[in-house]
């Protein structure tokens, strides 16, 4: 029972103020859907249309709050309890402490789309006069309040289940035997043969069905692009980052000593997948907008491109400064 | 659309300025809050940093002989048996207890001199001893000064202080008393052959746990205790401690809060009025919400670093003396101990959340009301 340490105790806290502002914004939005009349100029409407001022204002705060949130979780489960459990050595260990803990972390993670769906459609509703995506936008919400209640409940049971006497095993044993899912052949050599050609073809041809507005087979793409690269690179490329050949371990790079580069990596792999997601709703979303922003569709496109050729670009650099310097 | 933010962000900061008298008094309250918590935090994980500093230089492994639950002395030839077990390097016999000191109530640590050190302040001859600065502090002594000890038997025997231990290793030695090996066997009714435990040197620290539970099987009835045991000990118990003085203290954050939401609601005639002119220019409820959110984040943001300086202070300059005695434990003797400074990115960032995210919370909705009003409703009522 590791509740009563104080960084759970300031997490839960800060989670329960998330939760009342998503509750606040919540209620308010129900009132909204359900009155709303688009044209009406009636002093209900205005009333409710004020009211959208306020579940705006709370879902961008509440932005803010997951990213920080999600990063104080990260540095809780990777820095600080590691140094409180016997045996666990990063996040992994802690994590796998008992079966809330992974549940928690992905509840957590997915949370960020959403939120990021709903500022898109807010900004693109806000930009016209007849709000054309309200109550559209407020559906975001119902998913967003699901995850992060049952994020919460897992957080809760996670962190009360934790007893510190109790041995943890390390991320090593647990990423000894990473291997490609169906294939007789680890990920190192699969990494050192073929992921110049598949990890640069990927976005290469995400790039091009994306020119050709196949946004339907460019998220598949992207979202198998997206699992090869953490598969590549709990495989191979952390290697390098690491400069230790044994090191396996996914966490890590989130420490300053490596100067926090995981946030970054995993921050674009995250852009560029929601980026992706974000074109697949374009065309419904364009449809519904009298004045739709002209450079909107291209700016994504670029979003996706740069993030994921950036993240290749990042862990080609480590690669290539050991490889040409150093070996 | 950069240089609209820029615009509003420089007109909250003047209206900050404007209503500076108003606004002073929140941020103290708002700073001493964040500073209470700044304090438990950078205090607590400065302990925990401390306690694993200092058990580097513990034993790998401790073990002690017990009945009936309690510690008793060992027979010096047992420490030949651990020595032959593979993954030791050295066995080092200790000979440790307490003394009642009745004229301060307090209870010292008495210690025979540790062989394996050419230190010679570490080797009092017979007749001498080595003081830690607490007891030389609580009984007005100096080096050269006699020094006499009741026996367990009854009666006195005088020492001749010959060194005192120095303030660096306060954490470790403030309460100790350091005797001649034969000299401590008599102050703590030990026979010639008896030590207390054994400490063990286990230069692969992976398989401390494999020789512990070769001792346990092979000699049970002996408790052993690993460094690294006592560290996650240590661990555990500054962040359950911490943890309990943030809990208590939430309650006057949740006060504090009610305070900000309650100030934030209540707008003055002049706020109202200068939010109706606003509205009638052209600023419309986004606007507002931001110069509103503008002001809310610099308050929160100036009064965090304040908080944050102020626990600075409180923690590394002046030893956390509000907080000394609920979290580093309770004894008759405080060791006066220096805290290094060494806060981390997870401290700053749990004391950023606990300080900014509330205030933002608590004004919120009132910012939005004020958005929302009507311009033309304003004027009428101003």
């Amino acid at each position: 029972m590791i509740l009563t340490d104080f960084h759970v105790l300031i997490f839960i806290s800060a989670e329960l103020l998330f939760g009342f502002i998503l509750f606040r914004a919540g209620i308010e939005a129900i009132r909204v859907s359900r009155g709303w009349q688009p044209g009406s100029s009636s002093e209900a409407q205005i009333i409710l249309e004020r009211r959208t001022w306020l579940v705006s204002a709370a879902l961008y705060y509440l932005s803010g709050f997951s990213l920080i949130l999600l990063v104080l979780f990260l540095q809780i489960i990777n820095n600080h309890l590691p140094g409180v459990i016997q045996g666990a050595m990063c996040a992994d260990g802690i994590l796998e402490l008992n079966r809330y803990g992974y549940p928690a972390l992905l509840l957590k993670l997915a949370q960020i789309p959403f939120l990021a769906f709903f500022l898109l459609f807010n900004w693109l509703d806000r930009r016209e006069p007849e709000f054309p995506l309200t109550p559209l936008k407020y559906y975001w919400l119902a998913p967003l309040a699901i995850f992060w209640l049952s994020g919460f409940l897992s957080e809760l049971i996670f962190f009360n289940q934790i007893e510190p006497d109790v041995i943890a095993s390390c991320c090593s044993i647990s990423f000894e035997a990473a291997r490609l899912p169906g294939l007789a052949v680890s990920i190192e050599t699969f990494g050192a043969v073929y992921w110049r050609i598949i990890l640069f073809f990927l976005p290469g041809l995400v790039l091009l069905l994306n020119h050709y507005r196949r946004y339907v087979a460019a998220v598949l793409l992207s979202l198998a692009w997206t699992g090869l690269s953490l598969l590549t690179l709990k495989g191979y490329f952390v290697k390098f980052i690491y400069a230790r050949p044994t090191h396996d371990c996914l966490y890590d790079i989130l420490w300053a000593q490596y100067y926090g580069i995981g946030y970054v990596l995993y921050g674009l792999l995250l852009s560029g997948l929601i980026g992706q997601l974000f074109l697949l709703l374009w065309p419904v979303l364009q449809r519904r907008l009298k004045n739709p922003p002209l450079h909107l569709e291209q700016r994504l496109r670029l979003v996706v491109t740069v993030a994921q050729f950036l993240y290749l670009g990042l862990i080609g650099v480590y690669w290539w400064y050991w490889i040409f310097f150093k070996l | 659309m950069s240089a609209k933010y820029g615009h509003i962000l420089d007109y909250a900061l003047r209206g900050l300025y404007r209503r500076r008298a108003r606004n002073l008094s929140l941020i103290l309250i708002y700073a001493a809050v964040t500073g209470f918590f700044a304090s438990v935090i950078l205090f607590s994980d400065a302990l925990r940093r401390e306690a694993r500093e200092t058990l580097q230089f513990a034993p790998a492994l401790t073990v002690q002989k017990l009945a009936g639950g309690r510690l008793v002395p060992q027979t010096t030839g047992f420490g030949d048996s651990l020595s032959a077990i593979r993954g030791v390097r050295a066995v080092q016999p200790r000979i440790w207890g307490y003394y009642y000191d009745s004229p301060t109530g307090s209870v010292f640590t008495l210690m025979a001199a540790p062989g394996g050190t050419s230190d010679p302040a570490f080797h009092p001859d017979s007749g001498q001893i080595v003081c830690g600065r607490g007891f030389m502090e609580s009984h007005f002594l100096r080096t050269g000064d006699p020094l006499s000890l009741v026996l367990p038997q009854g009666g006195l025997r005088t020492f001749v202080i010959s060194g005192q231990f120095e303030p660096v290793t306060n954490l470790l030695s403030y309460d100790l008393l350091l005797l001649h090996p034969a000299e401590a066997r008599v102050m703590l009714g030990l026979a010639e052959y008896e030590v207390t435990d054994f400490a063990l040197d286990i230069p692969n620290p992976a398989e401390t746990d494999a020789i512990g539970l070769k001792i346990s099987r092979r000699f049970p009835g002996y408790r052993l205790i690993s460094r690294d045991q006592v560290l996650l000990t240590y661990e555990a118990l500054f962040s359950r401690r911490g943890g309990l003085v943030i809990f208590g203290g939430l309650l006057s954050l949740l006060a504090f809060i009610v305070l900000a939401w309650d100030r934030a609601s209540g707008l003055s005639r002049e706020e109202r009025r200068e939010l109706g002119i606003l509205k009638g220019v052209g600023w419309g409820s986004g606007d507002v919400l931001l110069l509103k959110f503008f002001e809310a984040l610099t308050i929160a943001v100036l009064s965090s670093l304040l908080g944050l300086l102020a626990a600075l202070i409180h923690v590394f300059y002046l030893g956390g003396t509000l907080l000394k005695s609920l979290l580093s434990g309770w004894s008759v003797l405080y060791p006066d101990y220096p805290l290094n400074y060494n806060p981390d990115s997870g401290s700053l960032l749990l004391i950023l959340t606990i300080s900014v995210l509330p205030y933002l919370v608590a004004t919120l909705i009132p910012a939005w009301q004020g958005a929302v009003t009507d311009p033309a409703e304003i004027m009428q009522a101003g």
